[in-house]
């Protein structure tokens, strides 16, 4: 049968992955983010997933405002690196599970998540980036992905955005489909996005650190109090673009409602952006 | 448990007058995502880099070709970043065209705030004594 090994959360600010293609990791302004990355490495290695499930959002290369699906999970035999205006990513495309895919898509749509369905999709830095993080070489260096994986989208671009509650509820869904796959397959849930940043306008730079701090602490001590927080809240809290973090929402209820925090890491900045990492797994 | 139709409507208008009440904000909801909606598919085409080639022969044609008013233009033109985005361009949409310069996001960021990119650095710096642990 299969098994959710663990869920991992991550920042996936387009600059870390340029930091990790151009080599510069090791400079001063990288090093302490990328230090920090290692222990989360070394947790992934040893969980040897066969299957990532990675939850993000598409900042603009297969989604536009013409047709934005809430939530859409990727059915392809592989997904390319796109490119988003300054070339792809120099990493190899992803192996996809189209078995698994279709799975999950069976089962979320019985469970009422009527999700998109996609069976070309190619991903951006939100997707990438933390599989760099996660499964790259201390420098990020990557020469065949050690996972297959399986895209899940939720729209953070436009809004309504998806309730915070309602992402936890589809990792609960997550996690039932899983449950039930004959398989022995090993899943590793990985949530992307966040934490508090905004891009946009004159409040562009804005970052709360006491907020995520508090988000981190939640993440094992009371994930539903964190899915009543309302988005206007996240906004307000975390950013116009930190309410991404609702995706780290959805790799929770994928979870036990008892975790154990393996590891986490917090660094004040990259970039615009408050990188926070974490591991857990089940109590 | 259902909700009532007044609490729906009470909980949509929470958010949003939360978001409005954010100085230097501009949620991105339907009606701005109607409002310039050539910008952002302009913005969005830049994505194949054949298009950009034609976007740099010819900014203001390439423009015109995705029905850009002369002021959006002008925006466009001028790397007008906080105006792009008070023009209802979607910051990720928006970013495409500053790549097209490799102008960077803190670059851009520094614009909207009207700073020099080493001010806007130092406030993301300062960010860092606020964390506490």
């Amino acid at each position: 049968m299969a098994e959710i090994v663990a869920a991992v959360t991550s920042s996936h600010v387009p600059s870390i992955g340029i930091a990790m293609d151009q080599g510069i990791t090791g400079d001063p302004y990288w090093k302490p983010l990328f230090d920090g990355y290692l222990p989360a490495k070394a947790f992934v290695k040893d969980l040897a997933p066969d299957v990532t499930i990675v939850i993000y959002n598409d900042h603009g290369l297969e989604v536009f405002l013409d047709r934005v699906p809430t939530f859409g999970v990727g059915a392809a035999e592989a997904y390319p690196i796109g490119d988003e205006g300054w070339g792809p990513r120099p990493v190899p495309p992803f192996e996809g599970d189209p078995q698994l895919s279709w799975h999950l898509i069976e089962h979320l749509v019985a469970q009422e998540f009527d999700v998109t369905m996609f069976q070309e999709l190619s991903v951006d830095h939100g997707f990438s980036v933390p599989m760099s993080v996660f499964f790259g070489g201390p420098a990020g260096e990557i020469e065949e992905w050690p996972t297959k994986v399986v895209p899940i989208t939720v729209n953070t671009i436009q809004f309504p955005l998806p309730q915070p509650a309602r992402c936890f509820k589809l990792g609960q869904a997550i996690r039932k489909a899983i449950d039930a796959y004959p398989e022995d397959t090993r899943v590793l849930i990985m949530g992307t996005g966040g934490m508090s940043h905004q891009l946009q306008g004159e409040r562009a730079g804005f970052m709360q650190p006491p907020f995520d701090r508090d988000f981190l602490k939640n993440m094992v001590d009371d994930p539903i109090a964190l899915t009543k927080i309302p988005l206007g809240e996240y906004m307000k809290q975390a950013g116009h673009e930190g309410a991404e973090l609702i995706m780290w929402l959805v790799a929770r209820g994928a979870l036990n409602p008892k975790v154990r925090e393996v590891y986490q890491h917090y660094h004040v900045s990259a970039s615009l952006t408050a990188a926070g990492l974490g591991c857990y797994v089940n109590a | 448990m259902t909700t009532e139709p007044e609490d729906i409507t009470a909980l949509i208008e929470r958010d949003k007058a939360v978001a409005r009440s954010l100085e230097g904000t501009y949620l991105f909801d339907g009606q701005r995502a109607r409002r310039n909606y050539p910008l952002n598919k302009m913005c969005m085409s830049l994505t194949v880099p054949e298009n950009r080639k034609a976007f740099a022969a010819d900014e203001r044609g390439y423009c015109a070709r995705y029905g850009l008013d002369a002021p959006t233009t002008e925006l466009v033109t001028g790397r007008d970043w906080i105006g792009l985005v008070r023009a209802g361009g979607n910051i990720y949409y928006v970013f495409k065209l500053a790549a097209i310069d490799h102008v960077s996001m803190q670059q851009v960021g520094a614009q909207q705030n009207s700073m020099t990119l080493e001010e806007f650095r130092a406030k993301l710096n300062s960010h860092k004594e606020r964390d506490h642990g």
